[in-house]
């Protein structure tokens, strides 16, 4: 299962012309792949780009999800069926069905050279995370809320006071596999980030190593592949059994 | 008796308040970044519209980007291979219930295999096509190097037949998608309640037995789920046969539809072509999404009626 990601790390500290020789280990450690990956493409930068795309904007989609979902499970206003049906309807449309006339909305919007196509629509929340949530809230009983409605609260203290509490494991699984999802996405910067410095570094990899494989130099190719996995690999060696337990979690109410 | 109706109004409508207050931010989401670009798709598809040209300027065209989709070899190809990939689906099904049952029974270390399995999961999709495609690569490639090492004097060429290519790409996502199904068929099998074994224990049933009639029927939500979200997923694979191969692949054997999509519209600049297919590619995605819906509100329904008995 983890064989890949080993012969990956070998890989990347083979000097090129080895990567024919038999073996796994490499027989002299070479580690002018990663020189050359550092010296040639922004890695910071385009790290602290990754975590701007799916740090703070999941952070406030997940409180914007919350907020929704409490008010379509606990608080009765009129149409509020319909229009939780109306938002559904989101997901069924998928992101190559409009991601043209996306790009079109950005470009006119002259934000096509700045990292807003990437940060503006998570804002407004997660349709999939309202509809997880609202299921979760349901099992919340009505009289904790009738309880702190006859101790004064209106529904945005109820929701920061009582809520908030009772859904933190729900918000939290659903909120990492989103993190996860923003974090490794490709599709989406390739075809609204325009400038090159604003580009997450999954693009910024891909690019070096599609040029370092039309001449096969496999350990520059690892090495890339190496960048861009050993800081996800190490969050989640640090955070694996809190993720698996949210990931097992957010399977059961599903 | 006055004042209490009163307050019981006055209570409607901040109700009113609240509510759409809350819900406003993810409809203004679903307005803007949503339903408009869905109009504007399905306009544009009607259209002959080049990428960089205002919208509302573009021809109409009727039906014809839809006719040329359907009579070009290419799209058709592409919907091919996309189907195709869904083979992947069933195959990582069956393994993941094996290994869900395996681990589930106590295996040793097994919260240590979860963690193992469930790591290609949270990894970059972009870092593992690189792997896979230097894994597979003819010469000095690892699976080849070993496949030789077991006496196999003629090992596939992965990356150029064909035949193979498709196949590279279908071991990736498997192996890439395996730790979340078994994770949540774990989780559904930890939801079957106990005496359900018990009884069978008591009528003699074998393991084996007891897993096909008990485990198996009441693990069906989370197949149907798995496999709905299959079907969805790669009804949009892009970035795998993107990376791995380049162009087309080795005779058009591994793009896909986004691909197709992409290129058309992106490189070629044929936007009203690009919307056609983009509305096509919806209308399957949505069909499947709606029969997961039909099919889980039915369920819910016979649930209802249980309960109401």
């Amino acid at each position: 299962m983890l064989y890949p990601f080993i012969w990956m790390i070998f890989t990347s500290f083979k000097p090129k012309m080895h990567i024919y020789l038999a073996g796994l280990l490499p027989r002299k450690w070479d580690f002018s792949s990663y020189i050359q990956i550092w010296s040639e493409i922004p890695l910071v930068r385009g790290f602290l780009n990754t975590i701007l795309y799916s740090v703070p904007p999941v952070v406030v989609g997940s409180f914007v999800s919350a907020l929704a979902a409490f008010a379509f499970a606990k608080i009765r206003f009129t149409g509020r069926n319909i229009l939780f049906l109306i938002l559904l309807s989101g997901i069924m449309i998928p992101f190559p069905s409009i991601m043209i006339p996306q790009f079109v909305l950005f470009s006119d919007l002259h934000m096509v050279q700045g990292p807003l196509p990437l940060i503006l629509p998570k804002l407004t929340g997660n349709v999939l995370m309202i509809f997880f949530l609202r299921q979760f809230m349901n099992y919340v009983p009505d009289s904790i809320i009738d309880a702190a409605k006859i101790d004064g609260c209106n529904y945005f203290q109820i929701f920061r006071r009582v809520i908030l509490h009772l859904i933190t494991p729900a918000l939290a699984a659903h909120g990492v596999l989103w993190f996860i999802g923003s974090w490794n996405d490709y599709l989406a910067p390739t075809i609204f980030i325009k400038n090159e410095i604003w580009q997450p570094v999954t693009v910024m990899v891909a690019k070096f190593n599609e040029q370092y494989a039309i001449n096969t130099h496999v350990p520059r190719i690892m090495a890339g592949s190496v960048m861009l996995l050993v800081p996800v690999l190490i969050i989640y060696g640090i955070f694996q059994r809190w993720i698996i337990e949210s990931v097992m979690f957010s399977s059961v109410k599903e | 008796m006055k004042s209490k109706a009163a307050k019981k109004m006055s209570f409607r409508v901040s109700d009113n308040i609240w509510g759409y207050a809350f819900v406003l931010i993810p409809f203004i989401g679903l307005i803007v970044f949503v339903l408009i670009p869905f109009c504007m798709s399905v306009y544009a598809s009607f259209t002959a519209w080049p990428l960089g040209q205002r919208i509302t300027s573009a021809k109409w065209v009727g039906l014809k980007n839809y006719i040329s989709l359907f009579t070009n070899p290419l799209f058709r190809k592409s919907l091919g291979n996309t189907l195709f990939y869904m083979i992947g689906i069933p195959i990582g099904i069956v393994l993941s219930v094996i290994y869900a049952a395996l681990m589930n029974r106590g295996a040793k270390y097994e919260k240590v295999f979860r963690v193992l399995y469930y790591t290609p999961v949270i990894t970059s999709v972009v870092a593992v096509s690189f792997i896979f495609q230097r894994m597979f690569m003819s010469d000095g490639g690892t699976i080849n190097t070993f496949l030789m090492s077991l006496g196999i004097k003629n090992p596939p060429n992965w990356m150029s037949h064909p035949g193979y290519t498709k196949w590279v790409i279908i071991i990736m996502a498997v192996w890439k998608g395996l730790g979340s199904s078994i994770i949540m068929y774990i989780a559904g099998m930890q939801g079957i309640s106990s005496t359900y074994y018990e009884a069978a224990k008591i009528d003699g049933a074998g393991w084996f037995y007891t897993f096909r009639k008990i485990t198996l029927p009441l693990l069906m939500p989370v197949t149907f789920y798995l496999l709905v979200t299959g079907i969805i997923g790669g009804a949009q694979m892009y970035v795998e046969p993107r990376l791995i191969f380049t162009g087309n692949g080795p005779a058009n054997s591994t793009f896909t539809t986004v691909i197709h999509l992409y290129d058309n519209t992106f490189r070629n600049s044929k936007a009203g072509y690009g919307s056609a297919v983009a509305i096509v590619l919806g209308i399957i995605v949505f069909l499947v999404t709606a029969l997961q819906f039909y099919i889980n509100g039915r369920g819910d329904r016979v649930e209802k009626a249980k309960e109401n008995r």
